[in-house]
């Protein structure tokens, strides 16, 4: 039922390839001399990005905090690392990650940390001017929400 | 523009509630409300869309699956299938919409994506089908 490699390659090419279009056409703005402010990201996708950043980070200190839970969580930490390259503009955490007493509270953290990034993607989509931006940013949404009940099912065994 | 994005998602949305009719009757157990409580979701946003709509968007009488449901393994595969396929659907929505009509498309998109999850579809970075 899961796509096959080489298609998740082929659509995540498609993804970046859109999002690339809409950083030339930023750059070309840039040297057409107008106000260096256009050249700055845009606020949607920096927001987008930071908030994947923050997430990588949080992942990232419980795989360390907690091994055992390795294999469940680095596939879903990867897919926070494609959406911050689909997006494609560099940034650091917006917070700082948490600390969890134990592995199932650490699920738990995360959980609602994706539920919570999920409807703040959605408030993203609705604030992008960029359609390509919109579309990467709805599914982007989609995909931090499916992640809620796929790391509570993980409590659940 | 706007238009051909909301037809395809109703047309969408028509072959999910299809899909749903063939999924309940081979589930048992749980799976079998919450075939119908899909079933039910997807036809309310159906009707949404279809109140938005200036179109006139008809349903086909059968539609083919992409392989042979006739058993419960089968019949969940399609329920993975058609919801992580009405994402990508309801992400062109959003992309051709503004404001609360893309919010509610976005909304739609993400209770798909969890929908594909509780059918056991293991989570994608690009939901799309």
């Amino acid at each position: 039922m899961h796509v096959g490699v080489d298609q998740a390659i082929s659509r995540r090419a498609v993804l970046i390839g859109a999002t690339g279009i809409a950083g030339a056409g930023i750059l070309s703005a840039c040297t057409t001399g107008a106000e260096p402010s256009t050249a700055a990201a845009d606020p949607v996708s920096a927001e987008v990005a930071g908030a994947e950043q923050s997430l990588i980070a949080q992942y990232q200190a419980f795989i360390t905090a907690f091994p055992e839970l390795s294999a469940d969580l680095t596939p879903l930490l990867e897919q926070h690392a494609d959406h911050a390259n689909a997006i494609g503009v560099k940034a650091t955490a917006t917070s700082a990650p948490v600390a969890a007493a134990d592995a199932r509270t650490a699920i738990a953290v995360l959980a609602d940390a994706e539920r919570a990034a999920a409807k703040a993607r959605r408030a993203s989509c609705v604030a992008a001017t960029d359609q390509g931006l919109a579309r990467l940013v709805a599914l982007i949404a989609a995909s931090e929400a499916s992640h809620a009940p796929a790391l509570t099912r993980l409590l659940a065994t | 523009m706007t238009t051909s994005a909301i037809e395809a998602a109703i047309s969408g949305e028509d072959a999910c509630i299809y899909a749903y009719g063939v999924i309940g009757s081979q589930v048992r157990g749980a799976a079998k409300p919450r075939a119908r409580k899909a079933l039910a979701e997807h036809r309310a946003w159906r009707d949404r869309l279809q109140a938005q709509s200036t179109g006139i968007v008809a349903a086909s009488i059968a539609y083919d699956f992409p392989f042979p449901v006739e058993d419960s393994v089968s019949a969940k595969q399609l329920a993975v299938l058609v919801e992580n396929r009405m994402v990508g659907l309801y992400a062109d929505l959003a992309a051709s919409v503004a404001g609360q009509a893309r919010e509610d498309a976005v909304t739609a998109a993400m209770e798909c994506a969890t929908r594909a999850i509780a059918w056991g579809g293991l989570p994608q970075a690009f939901p799309q089908g």
